[in-house]
């Protein structure tokens, strides 16, 4: 078992999870960035009484999906949050889906399946010329539903390969790959898009079509599979050692801080049982007990159970982190929608430079991701470094709010606010999202890690929904102020949910100092231990 | 069975000529419009129609029309319908294919009203007569010079529509005159597709190459680095 191949696994994962992520983002940027053609082409062109009809009508006013460009816009908003409704539901289905069935099937299956409805919605409905409402909406949530087994699925990759010592940096670094899929498909169609706005959707749905098989071919969800164990398998082993000796006051210094809200007994009775259970039935199905039979039933029973739904929602820490995600994603999420309007809208700057500045928010909330991240490993405590974040982003926010017509200082701001408020996203919807979904509750069951990632980001993106809808008539209604108030009302009750974790994690901080020492080391050495012994 | 054969041979290769034949000559008198036939009370010598027609030495007068006969093609390139009570929907449905007309004359018919659709795709207009009632067809600017007399109004020299309008097409195409004080906005060069939207032909065959092999080479290339060693269940226990 060489560590060099170790290696190369977890690379491999890192990239392939990275990219297919990536690619999922390029088909939603895709869309966005096309609104203006398809604008054009659902509708017939402009006249009036003082502006004549514009001549042949084959040419300029064949298409009647529409009659002017604000019902467009208005149908783009249905899509858009017909969509994100569709995501946030399939990502707690598929979140428990991907615990129960192999994830490289299903995150294949998810890519080709977006693919081929982003390829029906641009480029079919355009070639043969169908122009239908009913139907661009039902492709659009049938395609919110297929694109969300992407998140579930690759952050518990990662989690699977990635223990959580090095959880915090690495997947700050990884939480790029949304920004970096935004930037290949707006290169993507802006090189495509003179031959007609289907080829944007064409190029970007093949290449997740084509990504699906790369990541068929090669996805290893978790080390178990090429006979490697996990990341964090030392420690669970050692806690679970604990458990069975001499019970709690054993394990407990060796838990995360996340625990004690159930009663962690009956969390393993049912871990156990579930497992007795596989047992009796496995061999039922195969009687006549040939040799394969025998291992099939050996292997069954060293794989974990999965959780229940309404157990992975109980795991402790699961909800209050949904709902701190829900607040956070509305905001980070109005962001990204609203930013380019909000530049060009407020301080009239032109729409190009609105863009260009706008993208100085993604890239500090990655800065933001990798920097907390990287102090949270250390730490060993996310919590305790999230609420700094989200408190100081109210200050900040506000200020934004009032920011003067200065492109310097804007941006400036800009940078602060998403490195609060971008980075506590990326770190709770992956470094959060893991470390709860293969907490040491689950005694060495890591089969939560994408139940609790669809939970935690399913209830975000219907908070990102609500928002979408929120934020327009915010905006149109009470002006811009008005929505910079409800992003900060938005971060209290992000920083009000988490609170009561805050202060659990401080309490284990400043409680147990030498004990927190003690035990940081040793997180922070497990994986070289789990290596040595290996080796041995 | 082999009388029947020799009779149906000839028959069916008469049929052929007749139909051939027939079509040639429904060809060649499809060349010249009906209209061009009318019977009418005013003479057809001496109108302006005639005169245009006798002074180039190509043209020829046939009936009410004046033609321009060549080779491929017969053009109409002046028509005279005076007194001959047609109505305007008559002479808008004969105009249908005439695009070259230089010279109307139209006096003496029961035209209630005349619209610029009614000349068509005319786009090189010299001269229009036109009873004494009516004024000339389009806007302000859309004839050269315009006058009348007891009988008749007459318009001289169409102009482009395009420039007497001063339109402004949207991006990507331009105006074209498609008519009496009638515009078009057809795509530039390059430019095709329902507004004009597309430019040029997506390279589809490029394309796929550049996506598809990659993609072989990569699902490959990670199987033999990755998958391969999954550990099968058979395998396991060893």
């Amino acid at each position: 078992m060489s560590s060099g191949r170790e290696l190369g696994h977890r690379i491999s994962v890192f990239c392939l999870t990275f990219f297919s992520y990536a690619f999922f983002h390029a088909n939603r940027k895709a869309f966005s960035n096309v609104k203006t053609s398809t604008g054009e082409v659902w509708t017939p062109s402009f006249h009036n009484t003082s502006v004549p009809a514009l001549k042949p009508d084959y040419l300029w006013n064949a298409h009647h999906l529409f009659a002017d460009n604000d019902a467009v816009v208005k149908f783009q908003g249905v899509l858009d949050t017909s969509f994100m409704v569709a995501y946030a539901t399939g990502l707690f289905l598929n979140g428990y889906i991907g615990d129960r069935v192999n994830m490289r099937w299903l995150l294949s299956m998810g890519m080709a399946s977006t693919s081929v409805l982003v390829f029906i919605f641009g480029c079919v409905c355009e070639w043969v010329s169908f122009y239908n409402k009913y139907l661009y909406c039902s492709l659009w949530i049938l395609n919110g539903l297929m694109q969300s087994t992407g998140w579930p699925v690759v952050v518990a990759c990662m989690g699977n390969w990635f223990g959580k010592s090095s959880r915090g940096v690495l997947l700050g670094i990884w939480g790029s790959c949304a920004s970096v899929g935004n930037i290949m498909g707006a290169l993507l169609v802006s090189s495509v898009l003179s031959y007609g706005y289907q080829y944007a959707f064409l190029v970007t749905s093949s290449v997740l079509f084509c990504a699906s098989f790369i990541v068929f071919c090669g996805l290893i969800p978790s080390p178990e599979e090429v006979g490697l164990s996990g990341p964090d398998d030392e420690i669970v082993g050692q806690a679970y050692n604990g458990f069975a000796e001499g019970g709690r006051e054993q394990r407990e210094p060796l838990l995360g801080s996340e625990e004690e809200d159930i009663e962690p007994a009956d969390e393993n009775d049912e871990a156990v049982f579930s497992r007795q259970d596989n047992r009796m039935k496995n061999p039922s199905a195969s009687d006549l007990s040939s040799a394969s039979q025998e291992i099939t039933y050996d292997l069954q029973d060293v794989k974990p159970a999965s959780l229940s739904f309404w157990k992975a929602c109980l795991l402790p820490g699961v909800i209050p982190y949904a709902l701190a995600y829900a607040f956070l994603k509305l905001v980070n999420y109005s962001f990204f929608f609203w930013l380019p309007y909000y530049l060009h809208n407020a301080f009239g700057w032109e729409e190009k430079v609105a863009d260009q500045l706008s993208t100085v928010y993604d890239v500090s909330g990655i800065v933001g991701g990798i920097l907390f991240g990287y102090a949270s490993d250390r730490l060993g405590k996310r919590t305790v470094m999230i609420m700094p974040m989200l408190v100081l982003s109210i200050p900040a926010l506000f200020i934004y709010g009032n920011s003067p017509n200065d492109k310097l200082i804007n941006s400036v701001m800009m940078a602060v606010v998403g490195l609060f408020t971008g980075g506590a996203s990326s770190l709770i919807s992956s470094a959060v999202s893991a470390d709860l979904g293969c907490q040491k509750q689950l005694s060495g069951d890591s089969k939560a890690l994408a139940s609790v990632t669809g939970i935690i980001d399913g209830t975000g993106s219907f908070g990102a929904a609500a928002g979408q809808i929120a934020v327009p008539y915010l905006q149109t209604g009470l002006g811009w102020h008005s929505v910079f108030y409800l992003f900060m009302i938005c971060m209290l009750l992000t920083a009000v949910c988490v609170f009561p974790l805050f202060v659990k994690e401080m309490r284990s901080l400043q409680c147990r100092c030498p004990g927190f020492l003690r035990r940081c080391w040793r997180r922070n050495s497990s994986h070289t231990h789990v290596q040595i012994i290996e080796e041995e | 069975m082999i009388p029947i054969r020799i009779v149906q041979v000839p028959s069916m290769l008469l049929i052929f000529l007749a139909l051939l034949i027939g079509a040639l000559v429904s060809s060649t008198s499809a060349k010249i419009p009906s209209i061009c036939n009318l019977v009418c009370k005013s003479s057809i010598n001496g109108t302006e129609t005639f005169a245009f027609c006798e002074s180039l030495s190509e043209l020829t007068m046939t009936g009410r029309c004046c033609l321009n006969r060549t080779e491929s093609q017969t053009l109409v390139v002046g028509i005279d319908l005076q007194g001959c009570g047609i109505t305007e929907e008559t002479f808008s449905d004969a105009l249908v294919n005439m695009s070259s007309l230089l010279y109307i004359s139209l006096e003496g018919n029961k035209f209630k009203g005349l619209s610029t659709t009614d000349f068509h795709s005319n786009t090189g207009i010299e001269f229009l007569s036109l009873p004494s009632k009516f004024s000339c067809p389009g806007s302000k600017g859309t004839w050269l010079n315009q006058s009348s007399d007891a009988n008749s109004t007459y318009c001289f020299s169409e102009q482009n529509a395009c420039d007497v309008r001063n339109v402004t097409c949207p991006s990507n195409s331009h105006c074209v005159h498609s008519g009496v004080d009638l515009v078009q906005c057809l795509c530039d060069e390059g430019f095709h597709g329902y507004k004009c939207l597309e430019q040029g032909t997506f390279p589809l065959t490029s394309f796929l190459a550049s996506i598809i092999l990659p993609t072989i080479a990569l699902c490959i290339l990670f199987f033999v680095t990755q998958r391969r060693y999954v550990i099968q269940q058979s395998s396991k226990v060893d």
